[in-house]
């Protein structure tokens, strides 16, 4: 079969608006054609190694867990020093996993605030002048008992259990809403 | 093996005609291969990479006030090609939103929008009004500050709107101002409702453009 005729053939097949019964008819004439055979092989060639990588990638990609940035390593009890080390009205900072967590003592109240604002997440600051929390994105201002007195925030800062064992302050989890 | 056997889903459905006809090849006219008439497939090539690329973001996203920003960090910073898949979607939203310009520019510079095709118009419009709904939604998603104040800006422009710019403005962000609640009805907005629309609309542009054919410039 010449050159001319296989492209006729090719044509043929690709072309809309040809019967079923005809593609069916050239394809029981010829077969697979040397020509189709090499182009499959030529595509595969340079189409495989495309793919592979592709899917390689894919497969790295969604290899990794996918809440590792945070919750994962949050511990049960983080110690947060001895009682006796708190200053009054003063808060401590300590970390509770990747959490900052205030721990503040007031007469003889122990209580601890987690630091991330419950308005947009980011990490309050302690004002000693002006003995307030205030969130530098936007101004959240919360009070030392946690309750939010000015600004954008929905509610107060979350609060997390403490108790205090042996003269020891050791800070739980978040309590509940 | 006989000639009538058509195989498996043509004997059961009969939909190789149609399927031909809609995805088989058609000719395209010769005006219609100039270089300023590929933005329409250029937004579509672009957008077939937002639904991919944003398909793997969510794998890892999530819409929550506390740790937004933090996993989108660790997309870009610590997922395997994290880094890839996000800068494909932000530059694939960025090519979006370009072409569905330019493509727009070139239907009217040519005056494509000419009886018959005045709904092809409308369809494309929609579309490209969904598109930057997608941008306008997506933008706050990785609520960092430049997001928050943008989204701040943008809700206080719509606040303006007589009579409806405060009730939208609400509806909006979910209350009073940019929170937790905002974040989460433009996640919904952004992976949901508008690319639904969105695909029905495109749907619909295709379906016209397939029957009624490009149109010849003035």
């Amino acid at each position: 079969m010449s050159d001319v005729q296989e492209q006729a053939a090719c044509t043929l097949e690709s072309s809309p608006g040809t019967d079923a019964a005809s593609v069916a008819a050239v394809a029981q004439d010829d077969g697979v054609t040397r020509r189709h055979l090499l182009a499959l092989l030529g595509a595969g060639l340079v189409g495989l190694p495309w793919i592979g990588t592709g899917l390689a990638a894919l497969a790295n990609f969604l290899s990794v867990p996918s809440r590792a940035f945070s919750g994962a390593t949050t511990p049960d009890e983080v110690p947060a020093g001895l009682l006796s080390d708190l200053k009054d009205g003063e808060p401590k900072s300590i970390l509770f996993g990747d959490e900052t967590v205030f721990v503040i003592k007031s007469g003889s109240k122990v209580s601890a605030f987690s630091g991330t604002c419950p308005h947009a997440g980011c990490l309050v600051a302690w004002h000693q002048d002006k003995k307030l929390f205030i969130c530098p994105c936007h101004g959240g201002t919360f009070t030392t008992a946690g309750k939010c007195i000015a600004g954008p925030p929905p509610r107060g800062l979350f609060e997390h259990s403490v108790k205090v064992s042996m003269g020891r302050v050791i800070v739980g989890r978040k309590k509940d809403a | 093996m006989p000639s009538d056997n058509v195989g498996f889903f043509e004997e059961r459905f009969q939909v190789r005609e149609r399927f031909q006809k809609t995805f088989g090849d058609k000719t395209v006219p010769v005006y219609a291969t100039a270089l300023f008439y590929c933005f329409g497939g250029l937004t579509t090539l672009s957008f077939t990479i937002q639904v991919m690329s944003g398909a793997l973001l969510l794998m890892y996203y999530v819409p929550d006030a506390d740790v937004a920003y933090q996993s989108v960090h660790y997309i870009s910073h610590t997922v395997p090609y994290g880094w890839f898949i996000r800068g494909a979607h932000f530059f694939g939203a960025n090519a979006m939103a370009t072409m569905v310009f330019l493509h727009t520019l070139r239907v009217f510079y040519t005056g494509s929008y000419r009886r018959p095709r005045e709904l092809m118009w409308v369809s494309g419009v929609l579309a490209m009004f969904l598109t930057m709904a997608m941008a306008f939604t997506g933008y706050l998603l990785k609520w960092d500050q430049i997001a928050y104040w943008a989204m701040t800006a943008v809700s206080g422009l719509i606040a303006y709107l007589p009579v409806m710019g405060p009730p939208t403005r609400l509806l909006l962000l979910g209350g009073d101002g940019v929170s937790g609640a905002t974040l989460s009805r433009f996640f919904a907005l952004h992976v949901a409702i508008v690319p639904g629309i969105l695909i029905i609309t495109l749907v619909a542009h295709f379906w016209m453009i397939r029957k009624q054919g490009i149109s010849r410039p003035l």
